[in-house]
């Protein structure tokens, strides 16, 4: 059958809107960068006379404690490392400027238990920036959806998960028809000599595909947009990327469900859990998710939380 | 019982399908209460219950009296030639309004997100494709080990094949008494088919619960997204209705008009049932009381038109193919077509004795192979089937009865109507 998957029009369109895309992005991560730094929740007490030459650099690093619990109680704050882009609904501006979220949340909570206040250092740029600044106490802790990986956690200890995400895949439905795939064996499909699949850089998935799809070619791509632009315009078989990631841009642009299908690997779960140096606070952390029954699933947080504005 | 004949009557019929359409629409919590839905299920209930033993004692009967009469080898002949002529014709039609129209071409964002919000709920679910059986297993499944159970649990085909082993067998053994086992099937018949058209008295009550509950389903989001294929489908109704009643008219006659009013209630069945199976016997009686055609050969060529050849189901899926090819911009080739024409036939074959929603999965079946990505869209097509399926209904009976009058053979014994006459002195 003579067939053009996708027309040049479609291609060019595609193109357009994921440049779009990346700029809004970029622009709005610059923005937000932009903002004075009220990362902390009590304006009161950040006192720390740091300055920075850098504009985008503006945010204030909190010294930490080296995340031992008694010098933490001792300084009376904690100080949580949350990588600097937004991940909604664990990390994100909300519509009143404020830092929101589920992570926000839930590390608040951990410095009330403790007795003092959650201060958050969003100086890291990507996830594995927030487990260096853990590894080298520039963060007691860090509570940015982080997954935990091997290289990891060479850094880090890592606490219990308090929350599983399944790994899932976003296929193209015109690449997979052609490929004539058994429904049943869509990973046995990806994992095969010549098939792309995409993640994006910086993120556990490029490590994860590699494990999953170790035949295949693990594409990378700089951000979402345009890790779900290649997908749609059928530049990769499929990508693949967190329950939560996939199920909030399908929720926000449902008719892309024409162009590709959803599927979360039943067997492939990325737990996500903090990032902590000192034993004892690990020990108090998980001591703290088990007590307090901390296991949150994706669908309840995407209804918890309101999406902010523009998002 | 005058006061009962008005119960049968065209206003009281579309009085009840128009009180119930309205039902549907000012009275929802009312059209969609479970008792109404369960009202509307006994009725069709009732006609499911009359037309399975209709079919097998009439495909036995007509059949054995074909073989009696010599003409079998010629009549069986001709009926499958104007089947699968008529199946093709069918399909040709549904790729060609398809390619003029282009309904699956630049769909608007409202349509989009229309559809998006209808497969966010497949998502879900692991798999969104639904793939009944193959093809192979319908093929191989015709054979019932145990005609009871392919009885009891109306295996549409395995009934067929069971009917005519025992029709053929029956027509090879001469002699009174398998003269009086035929006169028995056909009492059989004779008796299902009068307890249908009993039950036609109840149509306009049926009529309004029916019809209000599907009414208060529809969902005008999906309506208005694929307004374009719906028009489609419905001019594809129309072209088969005014082709069929051509043939009609050139073969024996009867202009148009008249045809409208011998099959008023065979369509009005079939447009409201959404079965052609619950039409069937009103078209049989149509055929062989009001057109003059050979009892026998309508007895025998009508079941099988109504349950071998779904026409709704090969224009849906011809008209759908190539929408698939338009949505994901596939382009296709005059070979193609024709491949997609072949191919819309054997998925329609394949949903024989399947209900019309089940069937639909069917044509992935073919969609796959052809590099056609059917599973989302098969989920637009199941929202959009239930406004589609009225009018390829009618469609479909208007050209069951038209093969019928192709193939049957022209009534020219008296012993026949004779025959009627007295059975209705009898039982009258």
């Amino acid at each position: 059958m003579s067939r053009f998957p996708v027309s040049r029009i479609t291609v060019v369109g595609a193109l357009i809107v994921a440049l779009t895309l990346t700029l809004t992005s970029s622009l709005a991560s610059g923005a937000q960068r932009t903002t004075p730094t009220t990362d902390t929740t009590s304006s009161s007490r950040a006192t720390v006379p740091v300055v920075t030459l850098d504009a985008n650099a503006a945010r204030v690093p909190v010294p930490a404690s080296g995340g031992r619990i008694a010098d933490v109680i001792a300084a009376g704050k904690l100080v949580v490392g949350v990588v600097s882009v937004d991940r909604y609904p664990f990390f994100y501006t909300d519509a009143g400027g404020n830092l929101a979220g589920s992570d926000i949340d839930l590390a608040k909570d951990i410095a009330k238990e403790l007795g003092v206040q959650a201060t958050f250092n969003r100086n890291a740029t990507t996830f594995d920036g927030v487990v260096d600044l853990v590894a080298k106490g520039d963060a007691d802790i860090g509570i940015s959806k982080l997954s935990v990986t091997l290289p990891r956690a060479q850094k880090t200890r890592f606490t219990k998960p308090y929350i599983e995400l399944a790994q899932g895949l976003m296929l193209n439905r015109v690449e997979l028809t052609a490929a004539h795939a058994d429904p049943n064996d869509l990973i046995g499909l990806a994992n095969q000599p010549g098939r792309k699949i995409g993640a994006v850089t910086g993120t556990s998935y490029v490590g994860f595909g590699k494990q999953i799809f170790p035949a295949a070619q693990i594409v990378e791509y700089g951000d979402k947009a345009a890790l779900f632009g290649a997908v749609i315009n059928g530049d990769v078989l499929g990508v693949l990327y967190d329950e939560n990631e996939i199920k909030q841009y399908i929720f926000e642009k449902p008719d892309r469900l024409i162009e590709v299908k959803v599927q979360m690997l039943a067997h492939h779960t990325d737990p996500i859990a903090i990032s902590v140096v000192d034993p004892q606070m690990q020990y108090w952390l998980d001591t703290y998710l088990e007590l307090k029954a901390v296991k949150l699933s994706v669908n309840d947080l995407l209804k918890k939380y309101a999406r902010p504005e523009g998002k | 019982m005058p006061s009962l004949k008005i119960l049968r009557s065209t206003p009281a019929i579309f009085g009840g399908a128009i009180g119930g359409i309205l039902l549907g629409i000012f009275a929802p919590e009312f059209a969609l209460h479970p008792i109404v839905g369960k009202l509307g299920e006994l009725y069709l209930n009732f006609l499911r219950m009359c037309v399975l033993p209709i079919i097998a004692a009439s495909l036995m009967a007509s059949l054995a009296k074909v073989f009696f009469a010599g003409y079998a080898g010629k009549f069986l002949t001709r009926t499958v030639v104007t089947f699968v002529v008529a199946l093709v014709a069918v399909s040709a039609l549904g790729v060609l309004i398809a390619v003029i129209g282009r309904p699956g071409a630049n769909l608007s964002g409202d349509a989009r997100s229309t559809f998006g919000k209808l497969l966010v709920d497949s998502i879900v679910s692991t798999n969104d494709g639904q793939v009944t059986r193959s093809l192979q297993d319908v093929l191989l499944g015709t054979i019932p080990s145990n005609p009871f159970e392919a009885l009891s649990s109306a295996n549409t085909l395995q009934i067929v094949f069971f009917s005519l082993t025992f029709g053929i067998v029956l027509g090879t053994i001469r002699g009174a008494v398998s003269d009086d086992l035929v006169k028995l099937l056909e009492l059989i018949t004779k008796i299902f088919e009068r307890a249908m058209s009993a039950a036609l008295l109840t149509l306009p009550f049926a009529l309004l619960v029916i019809m209000a509950s599907q009414t208060a389903q529809l969902s005008m989001d999906v309506v208005a997204a694929m307004a374009k294929l719906i028009a489609l489908l419905y001019v594809g109704a129309l072209l088969i209705i005014i082709g069929s009643m051509a043939v009609i008219h050139m073969r024996i006659g009867v202009s148009p008009l008249r045809q409208l009013q011998i099959l008023k209630e065979s369509l009005i069945v079939a447009f409201t049932t959404r079965s052609s199976i619950s039409a069937m016997p009103s078209v049989l009686r149509a055929m062989s009381d009001e057109f003059r055609l050979d009892r026998d050969s309508v007895h025998l060529v009508i079941p099988l038109a109504v349950l071998l050849c779904k026409y709704s189901m090969t224009l849906t899926f011809a008209v759908t193919l190539v929408f698939i090819s338009q949505v994901y911009f596939i382009s296709l080739g005059p070979i193609d077509y024709v491949v997609i024409t072949l191919a819309a036939v054997l998925a329609s074959v394949a949903t024989v004795g399947m209900p019309g929603l089940v069937g639909i999965g069917m044509l992935s079946l073919v969609a796959e192979p052809l590099g056609l990505p059917f599973s989302a869209i098969s989920i637009l097509i199941l929202a959009t089937f239930p406004i589609i399926d009225p009018g390829i209904t009618v469609a479909n009976v208007y050209l069951n009865a038209a093969t019928g009058v192709l193939v049957a053979e022209r009534s020219e014994a008296e012993e026949i109507e004779e025959a009627v006459a007295t059975s209705e002195v009898a039982t009258a």
